[in-house]
């Protein structure tokens, strides 16, 4: 069991270097993941602060996201979704609405606007068709399509067969695609 | 290929760019000679791209991170005067594996000289992938644990929060997963990590519900491949750490899976029912 990690102030500074640089990826997916901002706050504290301990396990050279990634669910699903604080959003826009006003409590000066997720035209559009997914494929498609992870990490980091993520990103963008062409053809991405 | 199958079955992993040899040639021959195939996968591509560009990333809040940085400065500073964090990790250890290794000796024989078979197992067989379907100690080693802990099962790990449970795998080097069950019914009785007698660790989660019992076991696998006899399960191609291999094995049900490098993940259960692990396995999030 060797010591990767090497003196304190090495092992931070390499953590600084290679893992802080996925803080804003987690804080997406842990926002995600509780839509709950004070849920996921502690969820984003919690999954760095074990990574900073055990990040002599992480190998050097292999994805420092999908590990960090993995860590975030584990630390979720080990939660067993206890929501101390509050209840999850009922709906998507009730989703948007916890965030927005996230948002502005944290950033009063509005020095940050691209961080809202309820932002106007197509950016809503996405995230409320997310929003509107069932759990297991929402997150199939985010670790996939925004976090670009393979299958094969996000089977790692779901602790899924491999099998199921491959359907579950088809079901899943099938949905979306669904929910989205409408505005996909307004914007001419896809060409009616 | 009809576009059905290649829609349901191609059209997603062709888009991310994992399909491979025989998949990959039979997608693009029927794309080659498919025109509305081909207008779906340029649609699946702008769909993925717009999730790409437009799913926002949140940046995070400069409360949050401040009070992060902070927490890793509280960390640092209290590792610093024993030397980083060896002392702290050994003294734990010590402790924990010390009175794990007396209990076992006393309580656990049957446990021990299993787990030298696994090892005995894993350098005669491991990566072979020919070994023959009746022995499979690491199997054998799950299902005398699962025996003993149905009548009694003693966690170590004081407490019963999945998080605890998870920490205390991970500092032995095992995964930190901590499968819920409770959306079928089972409820975590508690965790227990022992150590082999070459040292290894292994991990003990145990579950209980109004119909039985499940066990999980993490241990170390030594390059142990997927033992034939596996029971079919469509839909799931081999060689990913995150398949899972189900067995009808000595009259139980086992599920084996990869869940972190060089470790395994040995699921026991009594349960009859054809689908059971699968069924679980499916309710995970």
């Amino acid at each position: 069991m060797a010591d990767k990690s090497g003196t304190g102030a090495d092992r931070r500074k390499r953590f600084e270097d290679e893992a802080l640089p996925h803080l804003d990826a987690l804080y997406s997916m842990a926002i995600r993941l509780a839509r709950n901002p004070d849920d996921a706050n502690d969820l984003l504290q919690e999954t760095v602060l074990r990574a900073y301990r055990f990040f002599h396990q992480f190998e050097s050279g292999t994805n420092c996201r999908a590990w960090m990634l993995t860590i975030l669910f584990n630390n979720f699903r080990n939660g067993y979704r206890k929501s101390t604080r509050e209840q999850p959003a009922s709906s998507a826009d009730e989703f948007e609405r916890k965030v927005e006003t996230e948002s502005l409590r944290l950033d009063p000066a509005g020095s940050n606007p691209e961080a809202l997720l309820a932002g106007q035209g197509m950016e809503g559009e996405v995230e409320t068709a997310l929003a509107s997914l069932p759990d297991e494929f929402r997150q199939a498609v985010l670790l996939v399509d925004v976090e670009e992870l393979s299958y094969q990490e996000v089977s790692g980091v779901l602790n899924v067969a491999i099998g199921t993520i491959k359907s579950r990103v088809s079901r899943g963008r099938a949905m979306l695609r669904e929910r989205l062409t409408g505005f996909a053809k307004e914007q001419g991405i896809i060409r009616s | 290929m009809d576009c059905t199958t290649y829609i349901e079955k191609y059209l997603s992993a062709h888009v991310d760019g994992e399909l491979s040899g025989e998949e990959l040639r039979d997608a693009e021959v029927h794309l080659a000679g498919c025109v509305n195939c081909r207008a779906r996968f340029a649609e699946e591509r702008a769909v993925k791209a717009l999730l790409r560009e437009r799913a926002a990333m949140l940046r995070t809040p400069p409360m949050v991170r401040g009070s992060i940085l902070a927490a890793l400065d509280a960390i640092d500073s209290a590792d610093a005067p024993k030397g980083a964090t060896r002392g702290r990790d050994r003294s734990g250890g010590a402790d924990r594996g010390g009175w794990l290794t007396m209990r076992r000796a006393r309580i656990w024989v049957p446990a021990a000289l299993a787990a030298m078979l696994v090892f005995a197992f894993v350098i005669l067989h491991g990566g072979s992938g020919t070994t023959p379907a009746q022995a499979i100690p690491p199997f054998d080693v799950a299902i005398d644990n699962y025996k003993q802990f149905v009548d009694h099962f003693e966690p170590n790990i004081k407490s019963t929060a999945p998080a605890d449970i998870s920490d205390a795998y991970m500092e032995h080097e095992l995964p930190g997963f901590v499968w819920n069950f409770q959306r079928v019914g089972y409820k975590l009785i508690g965790g227990r990590v022992d150590h082999l007698t070459d040292g290894t660790p292994v991990a003990y989660t145990f579950y209980r519900g109004d119909n039985g019992t499940i066990l999980c076991t993490y241990m170390k696998s030594h390059g142990l491949q997927p033992p034939p006899g596996e029971l079919q399960q469509p839909d799931q191609p081999s060689g990913y750490a995150g398949v899972h291999h189900y067995y009808q094995y000595k009259g139980y049900r086992v599920c084996l899976s990869y869940p972190r490098s060089g470790c395994i993940c040995i699921l026991v259960t009594r349960q009859p029912m054809q689908e059971f692990i699968q069924d679980i396995v499916d309710s995970q999030p």
